[in-house]
């Protein structure tokens, strides 16, 4: 393994700091850890976004989930968005959504739809091939892996991410 | 807030801020998995958890999901729970036929029982919020038809003079600063309704048995006026939430002296820190009106269906097959792979054209297997199979769709079952198997079986013609030739295989523009797709009976496994990269491509690269040549002479092509041409698959 990959170990650490954090300034985080397959353990949060659609403000809620992806030794992050009824929005619609970033030609590259490795349903996966080279270069100097990684998102997918996470 | 028309003072009739449902997809999922293996034909009613939060970022948000079916409800912080009431019908009709309002006043007048049975309320305050579901679910399509109801007495009708006003135009931010304490203090069954007084400018913290009689009115010495009543709101507009409207009803019904007098509210609500500072003070009064005309008691009328999308009373549809039925999750997931492709690597590739693309398969033996499960790899969905052989104890290993049971009983056909199997692998496949023999020439048609093969004839031809693409898969040369000709009458794709034991051919048949002066030449450097070969192209011999002169071991499938594999993958590749290609089946082949595709020009490229004519591998030297022809203009099969023959004669010329191969080199004039150049070396390549 090279030194740029990061361990479960240092997931799991890193996630479990991240989520106390979290509670303490209730940002909604919680972890699901799979003791028996510790790579399936996971991070979570839900939250309420508003869309502006036409002329009428529709709620969805959004969950984000981060998870270890074993193959590229990185952390990796996941999504779904659903409405009142419970129904999941679909790719293209996402893609008109105000809160993603991304401009429409780079969005598939990006964010792809794929079956969740831990849910074994589908959800959007950002895709984690930059992530070890972006990551090794703040490896030194991040306090918390998540922390830096989630940095590396929500320049792309709004996400709050409150500053009293890097302190 | 709307004005009555009250002169010299403006007076408002209090509008709640109605909950909105919030239906989390596990909700759905878990209602699906207690209606199979729990309720299974019976409609139930159980309780159910549901919850919100009196957060001021979002408005009034009722949430159900997976966990609202949990004995005790999930133990979160942010949230308050509520009970609830799910009524899920076992049919439409049982869903529809609800009377809606009398049902509502029903349920209200059970939960007034339960509230007023020794007051509970007083004691545990939580009591009085509860909700109803009801349901119908569908579970043919997933779609899931609901209504949400929040019951509350329609009546005391309350009064606002005044818009709501910000808490901290009441109280100091001290004061507040301790009411945030308090409430975060409170047990978790008294955070929905309390009261708080001002006691030397400290917030005190009522709890409603502390100041409530449980008979009647208050308890001793308690001045209700000096009351502040707060309750947990999940508004976050002017209005009050909806639970309000419980609380005023219960306490002006326990202490009638609260009527038409000045009553004194708080709403609640809190920022993600718990900072309670954007709250609500609400001055009202409540007083009970006659309802059409006559006095009415608190429980007589319940308000409380939600609305739906379109803003009038009536349930909501959730349709959630996209995300619960298998069948369409396993047809979505498999074509994410292709889409994968077009995402990743290949961004002009065309997804829907696999899809809608229809391919016969001619043989279901080893390259029919390989053939159709490459296919389904590639987002094809409608494969048809045609072969007249049962699957024998000597086919699963190699011909990968079967398996020992299609052998048992003298064994399935392989047609059909080689369809079922596909269907297995992906229920969306649209996959038919037809048992048909395909006639071949020089195998001649006695009158017993005439009347037979004339409607394979025409049972082939249908199936040509229905179909976008032809693959050749058969195990004989002559069993190709039928196929070849229909095919080339109507114009379709055709993609041929044929194994010999350590070699193979993979070719694709020249159909579209011919242009009948194009002559090829040595310098050429490549031929149109319209003016490529076919099988038979290059044969200067009509196909006879090439099962005469076979030992035994020559009429079974005398082949390394690997080859069928291969070649099936290369039919399946050759046909993919010809859709995906600009020019479709005009798309050029080039002669000597050696490796280094970039010497191809551009608009031959196609793209996923250049497409040969033909492949010949040969696995005892690990090789493989791309050789191109042309159309033969003699060829016994696609040659204009043949098919204006068929297109006149029709059925009277296959049944005398069938009776003789040698009429077929009548036909083309190659019987002069072997006359004439007396070649006796003729080298065939040899294609058996099977038995």
């Amino acid at each position: 393994m090279s030194a740029t990959k990061i361990t479960i170990e240092e997931f799991l650490e890193a996630a479990k700091e991240f989520v106390k954090k979290s509670e303490k300034i209730c940002d909604g985080w919680t972890l699901k850890l799979d003791k028996i397959d510790l790579c399936k353990t996971y991070i979570k949060k839900e939250s309420f976004i508003q869309c502006q659609d036409n002329d009428t403000t529709n709620v969805y809620k959004i969950e984000y989930v981060i998870f270890y992806n074993l193959s590229y030794g990185v952390p990796s992050f996941s999504f779904n968005i659903w409405n009142s009824s419970g129904m999941l929005i679909a790719l293209e619609d996402i893609r008109k959504m105000s809160f993603i970033q991304i401009s429409q030609k780079d969005f598939y590259s990006v964010v792809t739809q794929q079956e969740h490795p831990i849910f074994q349903r589908p959800y959007f996966i950002v895709h984690p091939c930059h992530t070890e080279t972006l990551l090794a270069t703040f490896r030194n100097t991040s306090k918390n892996i998540i922390v830096t990684f989630l940095g590396l998102i929500t320049p792309l997918i709004r996400l709050k991410l409150p500053l009293e996470f890097g302190l | 807030m709307s004005a009555s028309a009250t002169p010299g003072k403006c007076i408002y009739i209090v509008q709640y801020s109605p909950f909105t449902s919030f239906v989390h997809p596990s909700f759905w999922h878990t209602l699906t998995e207690m209606k199979l293996d729990v309720d299974k034909l019976e409609g139930t009613t159980k309780q159910i958890w549901g919850k919100f939060s009196n957060r001021d970022d979002m408005g009034a948000v009722f949430e159900v999901d997976g966990t609202s079916f949990n004995k005790e409800p999930e133990d979160d912080q942010l949230y308050t729970n509520v009970k609830g009431t799910l009524m899920n019908k076992n049919t439409m009709e049982e869903f529809k036929s609800i009377e809606k309002a009398t049902f509502l006043s029903v349920v209200g007048k059970e939960i007034w029982a339960t509230i007023q049975d020794k007051k509970i309320w007083i004691t545990k305050p939580s009591s009085l919020l509860h909700f109803i579901i009801i349901s119908f679910a569908d579970l043919k399509k997933f779609n899931y038809y609901y209504w949400f109801g929040f019951p509350s007495p329609m009546q005391p009708t309350v009064y606002m003079k005044d818009k709501s006003l910000s808490i901290t135009a009441i109280f100091s931010a001290k004061q507040i600063a301790e009411l945030a304490q308090i409430y975060k203090a409170l047990d978790r069954e008294q955070k929905c309704f309390f009261a708080v007084t001002k006691e030397n400018n400290m917030i005190c913290v009522k709890t409603l048995s502390s100041i409530l009689d449980i008979n009647e009115g208050p308890l001793n010495n308690i001045d209700l006026s000096s009351m502040y009543f707060v309750f947990n709101d999940p508004s976050n507009v002017d209005n009050p939430g909806w639970p309000l409207r419980m609380y005023l009803a219960v306490l002006t019904d326990h202490c009638p002296s609260l009527l038409e007098a000045d009553i004194k509210v708080i709403g609640l609500r809190s920022n993600a820190t718990g900072n309670i500072e954007s709250s609500r003070y609400f001055l009202v009064t409540a007083a009970m009106e006659d309802v059409k005309n006559k006095p009415c008691t608190v429980s007589d009328f319940w308000v409380g269906w939600e609305k739906n999308g379109k803003g009038s009373f009536g349930p909501r549809v959730a349709k959630m097959s996209a995300s619960l039925d298998p069948v369409i999750l396993a047809d979505t997931a498999s074509d994410l792979n292709i889409k994968l492709m077009k995402w990743r690597l290949v961004p002009d590739i065309n997804v829907d054209v696999m899809k809608s693309t229809k391919c016969l398969l001619l043989g279901a033996g080893t390259l029919g297997c390989h053939v159709a499960r490459d296919l389904l790899a590639w987002g094809f969905r409608h494969i048809t199979f045609i072969d007249n052989g049962k699957v024998s104890y000597s086919n699963p290993t190699r011909q990968v769709l079967y398996n020992f049971q299609d052998c048992l009983s003298g064994g399935r056909d392989k047609a059909e079952a080689a369809a079922d199997s596909l269907k297995n692998i992906l229920p969306t496949a649209v996959s038919k198997g037809i048992t048909a023999h395909i006639p071949m020439p020089g195998h001649p048609i006695g009158e017993l079986l005439k009347e037979e093969t004339i409607s394979n004839i025409k049972i082939i031809t249908e199936a040509i013609a229905d179909h976008d693409v032809i693959f050749l898969l058969l195990d004989t040369r002559e069993a190709r030739w039928l196929p070849t000709l229909i095919a080339a009458h109507y114009g379709k794709i055709v993609i041929n295989a044929a194994l010999g034991f350590d070699s193979y051919l993979v070719m694709r048949h020249g159909i579209g523009d011919f242009d009948p002066d194009e002559t090829t030449s040595v310098s050429t450097a490549w031929i149109a797709g319209g003016n490529l070969g076919c099988y038979f192209c290059n044969d200067v011999t009509a196909p006879g009976n090439s099962m005469k002169d076979r030992t035994l071991d020559q009429q079974c499938t005398v082949t390394r496994p690997g080859v069928a594999a291969i070649a099936g993958a290369l039919a399946v590749e050759i046909l993919v990269g010809l859709l995906q290609h600009p020019l479709r089946v005009n798309a050029p082949a080039v002669y000597n491509v050696n490796g280094d595709t970039e010497d191809v020009p551009p608009e031959f490229q196609g793209i996923l690269g250049p497409i040969p004519h033909s492949i010949r591998g040969f696995l005892h030297s690990y090789q493989t040549v791309t050789p191109t022809c042309a159309k033969f203009k003699q060829c016994i099969a696609c040659s204009e002479v043949v098919l204006n023959k068929y297109r006149q004669e029709n059925i009277e010329f296959l049944l005398e092509v069938f009776n003789s191969g040698n009429y077929l080199e009548e036909v083309t004039g190659l019987h002069e041409l072997h006359l004439a150049a007396e070649m006796t070396d003729i080298l065939t390549f040899s294609d058996e698959d099977e038995e």
